[in-house]
């Protein structure tokens, strides 16, 4: 029965090419504008790391004279090396980036502006970043200022030109770094440990001890947002100064830590204010967001990125309600014949899955029209300057809501207009032959 | 009379009318909306930043490190300065629009009661002024004797300070503000020696000013030593972004260059977002227009296929061919009034829920006539097709097939 509905609906289409061509283009472009920006859109607002977020908080303390509105985004070296050294989280770490010349540290090697992470060694377990080659530095390395980095494996290919470097020296500014391990090139979307860099742009390159970039200070590694709330002396040595900079993640693997944890920051609030450090009375102001609170809460996804999405979604809508009223006139003409398949014996449910049929058929060449308008769109996308760019690709689920959109957007076209047919009456229009 | 005809015909097909309305009415309120965020953001992307931007061009390099190498930004600029076709060259730091900026809220007391609204941060060696092009149009620019280096903070140690009028009138209304001071920390204050017309800042945000700066005098230091700009002939530009950076390689090939180009590429980069939005905006727009009229010109096709035996029977009852085609336009002309009807109310419905959740400003009255005539417009011109083939119909279709 199906069959011959489909060969009922490809007929009547072939009839009308003209009207048949006008409703698949616009089936095709509001899906085409649609899926593109919801692709980029899905891409943006992804978890970045799958599995293993649910259990990252980022501990929030207010240090600063006068209370904003929003607690501060970063926190100061005293706050973050007290916080890291009271060990209260299953995994801690502190980091924070900055672009480094680096270059290999024998002569004649070109040198490079690397995105640099001073972090501790927590890091590379608590974000289960996979090693190719070697292994992450020790708690005792940190405290030591060992001279020593991590190093991705395209920097390793920069650097070493595909050699792999480990057990090689890299220099950085002025200072020699043994390289002690090399990761497998990890780029969480979006750069959630660190926003003030663009959040979707390449991961970090070089990792090294955060107590090896302090002693080092020449380095320059402060971050790419430097905050300061009061009067200070020094722009390099931020050890002692009101300033805003670090980041602090913790992993806290269960609920009931999680609630702990936020205990034990208000208690370490508190302490602060009665030593005199934390200057706002009241009761202590933290907060312990996770991962994907703390994208949301940072506005991650550019406002223009949803923005184009709810145009393009709206343009659908426009395009539905098009193709609805192209299809109610197509089923409408065939009054005649839908009354003589009635008369001859189709039920009206046979009528309306007949008229369906044609509606989806419509609907599809639409989505297969959409889809590849919206790989064109993406291409344009991808030669674009901005910094998510390269990562925009249709994904396989992406794929598949193109055509479950398609269908569902024909179903809703198509619905009204078979309704209407299958209500025409079979008795009354054979008279008029 | 023609209307009441067409009003009398109407309700014979509601069901399609209605859609069309209600088409025409989301289309209406996605096109207001959609060419007010375009001209915001073309708006925005004209901000006028105060400096000669066609004669710039500039080199950013990761800098010269250590301060015991300040001499060597001397040297660069000296040999900068020796290209043909290079005007002046300086190192500065806070050129409009560069994407990142250094901000500070001045103290305007010196017991620190009073603070100012955020302020970006200009500095540059010796006739940088002149070489962005900046006038000084109330006391004095700055002389050999006012540069000098900066402090642990990079704070800058020359005691004057220019700031554009726009500032000036903020912070000292009705005033004089030459001889006025700043304080940037409790110890470090600035004199206002002259004033400029303009001038924006490095980086733009909802909470910034754009034109709240302040211009300071520096010596060549290893603080501010990653940004050379030249002026140059428009012409010249292409060329001498080339020239400069290669000349710089030479003199240290162990320097970065992280990016170069003329004033316009940077500008342009900086507003690539908003570009990419007003471009994305439009093709919705256009591509939204055509569907709509392809819409309604493939509806007014079939309903003049439907009634070509009325049509015969009008005309041969003495109906023009005009009478015929005004039916048709009249009919498209009162759907599509309908549409925009509907229309406002569903743009302001949009407004409203757009102002709630991507700080945009009122819709202003102004696009809704001007949407409205754009949709009758298209209307008038997708009904015109068909309407001039039902007015070819002739009287005789009335004799057959009764």
């Amino acid at each position: 029965m199906f069959a011959y509905y489909l060969d009922l609906a490809l007929r009547s289409l072939k009839q009308n090419r003209v009207l048949t061509a006008l409703m698949v283009l616009a089936m095709g472009l509001g899906i085409g504008a649609s899926m593109t920006t919801l692709t980029v859109f899905h891409l943006l607002s992804g978890d970045p790391l799958p599995g293993r977020s649910g259990q990252l908080f980022y501990p929030q303390v207010d240090p600063t004279p006068t209370a904003a509105p929003a607690l501060p985004g970063n926190m100061n070296y005293i706050d973050a090396v007290n916080l890291w050294q009271a060990r209260r989280a299953d995994r801690q770490a502190i980091m924070v980036g900055g672009n480094v010349k680096t270059k290999a540290a024998q002569a004649g090697s070109r040198p490079m502006s690397l995105h640099t992470l001073a972090t501790t060694a927590d890091f590379f377990p608590m974000f289960g970043v996979r090693f190719t080659q070697g292994n992450a530095w020790t708690a005792a390395d940190d405290l030591a200022k060992a001279r020593v980095a991590v190093i991705s494996r395209s920097a390793s290919d920069r650097l070493f030109h595909g050699e792999g470097g480990l057990g090689q020296s890299i220099r950085l500014g002025q200072w020699n770094f043994r390289v002690i391990g090399v990761i497998d090139d990890w780029r969480p979307t979006p750069h959630f440990y660190e926003l003030d860099r663009e959040s979707y742009g390449d991961g970090d390159e070089v990792f090294i001890p955060f107590l090896t970039s302090r002693d080092l200070a020449e380095l320059g590694i402060t971050g790419y947002s430097l905050n300061c709330y009061g009067n200070t002396m020094d722009d390099l040595h931020l050890e002692n100064q009101p300033c805003l900079w670090l980041n602090f993640w913790v992993e806290l693997d269960s609920p009931a830590k999680a609630q702990a944890y936020r205990q034990f920051l208000d208690n370490y609030a508190r302490e602060q204010q009665a030593l005199g450090r934390y200057v706002q009375a009241g009761s202590p102001r933290t907060a312990l967001p996770s991962v994907m609170q703390w994208l949301d809460q940072n506005g991650v996804v550019p406002s223009d990125v949803s923005l184009k999405s709810w145009i393009a979604l709206g343009f659908l809508l426009v395009c539905l309600m098009n193709t609805t009223g192209l299809l109610l006139v197509k089923f409408l003409r065939r009054t005649t014949e839908i009354s003589v398949r009635r008369a001859l014996g189709a039920s009206r449910q046979q009528i309306f899955l007949q008229c369906l049929v044609e509606a989806v058929i419509v609907g599809m060449a639409g989505g297969v029209l959409g889809l590849l308008l919206a790989l064109a769109g993406l291409w344009g996308i991808r030669h674009t300057p901005a910094d998510y760019a390269d990562l925009a690709h249709l994904d396989l689920p992406m794929f598949a809501a193109t055509f479950a959109i398609s269908l569902v957007v024909s179903l809703v076209a198509g619905l009204l207009p078979a309704w209407r047919a299958c209500h025409i009456a079979p008795a009354l229009q054979l008279k008029v032959i | 009379m023609q209307i009441r005809h067409v009003l009398a015909a109407l309700p014979r097909h509601k069901l399609v009318c209605l859609l069309v309305v209600f088409e025409i009415a989301v289309a209406f309120a996605i096109l207001c909306n959609a060419v007010f965020i375009i001209n915001q953001r073309v708006q925005q992307m004209r901000i006028d930043t105060g400096i000669t931007e066609d004669r710039l061009i500039f080199v950013r390099t990761d800098g010269v490190g250590a301060d015991a190498n300040a001499p060597l930004i001397t040297r660069n600029l000296l040999a900068l300065r020796g290209l043909a076709g290079v005007k002046s060259a300086v190192a500065m730091f806070g050129l409009p629009l560069e994407n990142m900026s250094i901000n500070f809220k001045p103290w305007l007391t010196a017991d620190m009661k009073i603070r100012a609204p955020s302020v970006g941060m200009v500095a540059g060696t010796p006739g940088y002024l002149d070489t962005l092009g900046l006038t000084v149009v109330q006391g004095r620019g700055f002389t050999d004797a006012d540069y000098d280096g900066v402090d642990q903070t990079s704070k800058p140690l020359s005691p004057v300070v220019i700031v554009p009028r726009e500032l000036a009138e903020r912070l000292w209304p009705g005033q004089n503000p030459i001889g006025q001071k700043i304080w940037r920390s409790p110890t470090r204050s600035y004199t206002v020696i002259g004033v400029v017309q303009r001038m924006v800042r490095g980086y733009l945000r909802e909470d910034f000013v754009p034109g709240y700066t302040a211009l300071f005098a520096i010596k060549p230091v290893a603080a501010y030593s990653g940004l050379y700009v030249m002026r140059v002939d428009p012409q010249d530009r292409e060329r001498l972004v080339r020239e400069s950076a290669e000349l710089l390689m030479r003199l240290d090939p162990d320097m970065l260059i992280n990016a170069k180009g003329s004033y316009a590429d940077a500008r342009a980069d900086y507003f690539r977002q908003d570009a990419s939005l007003a471009w994305l905006l439009l093709a919705v727009c256009v591509a939204m227009l055509l569907v709509t009229a392809m819409g309604i010109a493939g509806l007014a096709n079939f309903w003049v296929q439907q009634r070509r035996r009325q049509i015969g029977i009008r005309r041969a009852l003495g109906a023009t061919r005009r009478d015929i085609l005004h039916y048709f336009q009249t009919e498209n002309f009162l759907i599509v009034s309908g549409g925009i009807v509907l229309g406002v109310l569903l743009t302001f419905a949009l407004n409203l829920l757009l102002t709630m959740h991507y700080e945009l400003p009122r819709l202003p009255i102004v696009y809704l006539p001007v949407g409205a005539l754009a949709l009758w417009l298209i209307g008038q011109a997708a009904v015109l097709g068909p309407a001039l083939r039902a007015s070819a119909v002739p009287p005789v279709v009335a004799t057959r097939s009764v």
